[in-house]
């Protein structure tokens, strides 16, 4: 289908080969949601990694409150993206907002978050990022679990500091499934769909159009379905990479 | 404590504001004791959201039956018969999961417009469980496969045939298991948001979408529209307090498991 020229109207396809994968009539957009993409998912996953295994060490231990607010880190898990992002959209308002409000308070100046590019785009990595975290911490308190308790108990004999115990003994544990969980949350960031269509549908001026949106607003809002297949491709390129590393990791381990 | 606040905050102000009339959630100096509150909100939110409530139960319900039931027995004959390339069908299996969704969704779009299926429930129920079935049938493998044979043979033994001895030997036993895949489908069905944003209509349109398309407009009323977010997550509020201790199992297998 991406090979083809097609529209919803019947006698509308045409074949042209790979042209819908080079020279699509969006190609500015196409190259700047690629770039956003890229840089989404590195930094979602740059703001919720260590934000994630900093709590799965805090909150490791059996006890009620650690309990209680590891409940309340993994419950975001359980609802739907798009709500959440319609809540941000709104606490980030310039006028209504609660994070300007904050700014206010300490004498700082409202910003318009989600109408300046720079901003925006900030605040599409951030609230992506609040998403990747409960699944990582899931991830990483189960890890930090499978740790057997004489190495723990060998590791507070001989290590001066605790930070020096997870450096070198706890460390070299979890790196298997710390790169599963980092490759897991990059394929989830590469499909960037749901914050970026609340939160500012890919405004302002198109600035924050991830991949998924793109294809989604050519395919299905200009109805250039042949061109939408091809953007969704490249995504598909991207996602397909990144399993493949992942493929062969979990072969090994 | 900062994260908790990161994570949980918009849950919070999202509900507190379902609960504040109109004129206190556009303020710019946010109140909290001195607002006026009201259940209105949450009675037009109800009134509005009814029909897509009932269509996200319809289409996630029959798609979570049709994709366990279907993914179960494709899970036992993986986990159990010597089937001739087999590992050629998990690869597939796992590869058709990486797919993202909207590659998907247009050629899935262009199908559906000529087959008449867009905007029904017939379209809807098949999408969510082609969706699931990859992912239902690697969970369930995987599951039959820390079952012990022996069950199986010695049911064999005693001349029950192999359908007999799924339904009344294996799906029994594996009952922890079903559970848990069918909370993490029945969440993602829930929460799906990118299929029927393009393939629902204004007869099927699920509950994702009636909350979401509030939002593109400039005049919107806000205490409905966080209410009805808040009664999109409420059944599965509820629902993962009901089903605590399969949850964190299912979650991990299913992460796991990719």
């Amino acid at each position: 289908m991406s090979f083809f020229n097609w529209g919803l109207m019947a006698g509308e396809i045409q074949f042209i080969g790979l042209k819908n994968y080079f020279y699509m009539s969006h190609r500015d957009r196409f190259v700047n949601a690629m770039l956003f993409t890229t840089a989404y998912m590195f930094s979602a996953i740059g703001l919720s990694f260590p934000v994630a295994l900093g709590a799965a060490i805090l909150l490791q231990h059996e006890n009620i409150i650690a309990r209680i607010l590891r409940t309340l880190i993994l419950l975001p898990m359980m609802f739907a993206m798009i709500i959440v992002a319609i809540a941000w959209r709104w606490l980030f308002h310039y006028q209504f907002g609660i994070i300007n409000y904050l700014l206010s308070i300490f004498g700082l100046p409202r910003i318009a978050f989600l109408s300046e590019i720079l901003t925006a785009r900030f605040v599409v990595m951030f609230v992506g990022s609040m998403w990747h975290i409960p699944f990582t911490f899931a991830l990483l308190l189960s890890a930090l679990y499978s740790i057997p308790k004489e190495v723990r108990d060998a590791a507070k004999i001989d290590c001066t500091s605790k930070v020096q115990e997870y450096i070198h003994i706890m460390f070299p544990y979890l790196k298997p499934i710390i790169l599963v969980c980092i490759l897991l949350n990059l394929i989830e960031a590469a499909k960037l769909f749901e914050t970026v269509y609340a939160v500012t549908y890919g405004g302002p001026a198109n600035s924050t159009e991830s991949l998924s949106f793109l294809a989604y607003r050519v395919s299905f809002q200009y109805l250039r379905l042949g061109e939408g297949a091809a953007i969704s491709w490249w995504l598909f390129l991207i996602v397909a990479i990144i399993s493949l590393f992942l493929l062969n990791l979990t072969r090994r381990g | 404590m900062f994260i908790i606040l990161y994570i949980d905050f918009p849950y919070i102000w999202m509900i507190k504001s379902s609960f504040t009339i109109e004129r206190d959630i556009l303020t710019s100096t946010p109140k909290l004791l001195t607002a006026t509150y009201t259940l209105d909100n949450w009675f037009r939110a109800f009134r509005s959201i009814i029909p897509s409530l009932i269509n996200s139960i319809i289409i996630s319900g029959v798609s979570l039956i049709l994709s366990v039931l279907i993914g179960s027995l494709a899970g036992f004959a993986l986990s159990r018969f010597e089937l001739k390339g087999k590992l050629g069908v998990i690869t597939l299996v796992t590869f058709v999961q990486i797919i993202p969704r909207m590659t998907l969704l247009v050629p899935l779009y262009s199908i559906f417009s000529s087959l008449g299926l867009l905007d029904s429930y017939l379209g809807m129920i098949l999408v969510y469980t082609t969706i699931q079935l990859p992912f239902a049938t690697l969970i369930m493998k995987s599951f039959f496969d820390e079952l012990p044979k022996e069950l199986d043979e010695a049911a064999l033994v005693d001349g029950a045939s192999r359908i007999r001895t799924f339904f009344s030997i294996t799906l029994p036993i594996s009952t922890p298991g079903i559970i848990a895949t069918s909370i993490l489908l029945l969440m993602y069905a829930w929460n799906e948001f990118a299929l029927p944003v393009v393939l629902s209509g204004p007869k099927t349109k699920t509950i994702t979408v009636a909350v979401a398309e509030n939002i593109g407009q400039r005049y919107v009323d806000l205490g409905p529209l966080f209410a009805s977010g808040c009664i999109a997550i409420l059944p599965l509020l509820i629902f993962s307090f009901v089903i605590q201790k399969y949850l964190v199992r299912g979650i991990l297998a299913g992460a796991v498991k990719i």
